[in-house]
């Protein structure tokens, strides 16, 4: 994860000093936003881009278009879905340059020499990864805003631009395939 | 056919969730779920992508501060915004250079009218050569296709650079 030094911090609050910039909401409750939200949107977008580095950078483009965005909000989950709807979009805009094509096709993840409870986790979660590269996009998407962090097919649709109603069927064949490729089977 | 989900798909996710899965799960739960298909998919995938979210949690924990994220944003913002006050300049230069290319061109349609509407006159005089003066009309003919060109090419190139910089942000 990207350091935050002193230097750039007072560098920036210096800056920050000569004028604010209005955005659609203060500081202090942005605040209180991105602790709700930033842990959530940070590992949609390091599993949906399969790297970190990228999910960093993602995390500031997405806050500061959402900050930026003169969006009006009914509550916190529609707030949040924003958010979520613009990660979206800015992670296909990341696979249409070329200098992120590679992250999407990252399968050969090496495992750690380690013991015990660590060692089957992290092979457990390294098959997900090379799993995972198997997926498109959108399938990666879906699976991952259900069943890693359990949102209802509405807010799903929401996120990704769907119809409710596809969202079954989509989740449905995105759901076996992974399945398939855990078990060792063909995508 | 297959179908897409079953009633029992919410118990294997609760279960999961629970750490319930699969040691301390229901015995007919776990029953069903070696029979359903559905449910057969979702324990795999669900119980795979629970254990990898609590994982990207903890990766998670080094996340920058919201007050770092909040001041990148506003300085960004600053800037952004001081690019956008000076497109309306780009834009005016643009204008300008355009209207003194249309000034030009008028000018030079109105020399070469004249020198084609007195053209006999000319010709009357001992002095001019009229092939030099078809060569004239050629080199008219030329500078204003130059100055056409310029006129609508140089709009154009001034409205790249700015929506360039505009993209940029």
């Amino acid at each position: 994860m990207r350091d935050t030094t002193l230097t750039e911090l007072q560098r920036l609050a210096a800056e920050a000093e000569s004028a604010d910039v209005a955005f659609q909401m203060d500081e202090d409750a942005f605040r209180g936003f991105y602790d709700r939200t930033s842990r959530a949107l940070w590992t949609y977008l390091a599993r949906v881009t399969g790297d970190r580095q990228m999910a960093d950078d993602l995390l500031q483009e997405t806050y500061y278009r959402f900050l930026r965005a003169a969006a009006h909000h009914e509550n916190d989950a529609h707030r949040r879905n924003s958010l979520f709807h613009i990660a979206t979009n800015l992670v296909r805009d990341a696979r249409r340059r070329p200098v992120a094509l590679q992250l999407f096709e990252s399968a050969d993840v090496p495992a750690l020499q380690v013991d015990g409870d660590l060692a089957e986790r992290t092979e457990r979660r390294t098959d997900l990864e090379r799993a995972m590269a198997h997926l498109k996009p959108r399938e990666r998407m879906l699976l991952w805003l259900a069943y890693g962090q359990g949102e209802s097919h509405k807010d799903i649709a929401g996120t990704l631009g769907l119809k409710t109603g596809s969202v079954k069927l989509l989740l449905f064949r995105a759901r076996r395939k992974l399945a398939n490729v855990l078990r060792g089977g063909r995508a | 056919m297959t179908p897409l989900e079953c009633l029992r798909e919410a118990d294997v996710i609760e279960a999961i969730a629970s750490g319930r899965w699969p040691d301390r799960a229901d015995a007919d739960l776990r029953g069903h779920v070696a029979s359903c298909e559905v449910c057969g998919d979702v324990a795999e995938v669900a119980s795979a992508m629970s254990a990898d979210s609590d994982a990207a949690w903890q990766e998670a924990a080094a996340l920058p501060p919201a007050q770092v994220v909040w001041l990148r944003a506003q300085a960004r913002a600053r800037s952004a915004a001081a690019r956008e006050a000076a497109r309306p300049i780009a834009v005016m230069q643009a204008l300008g250079l355009a209207s003194a290319a249309g000034v030009i061109s008028v000018a030079i349609g109105f020399i070469a009218y004249w020198v084609w509407a007195r053209s006999e006159w000319l010709l009357t005089m001992p002095a001019i050569d009229p092939l030099a003066l078809g060569s004239m009309g050629f080199a008219i003919r030329g500078t204003l296709l130059a100055v056409g060109l310029w006129l609508v090419l140089a709009p154009v190139a001034v409205y790249l650079v700015a929506s360039d910089d505009w993209i940029r942000d």
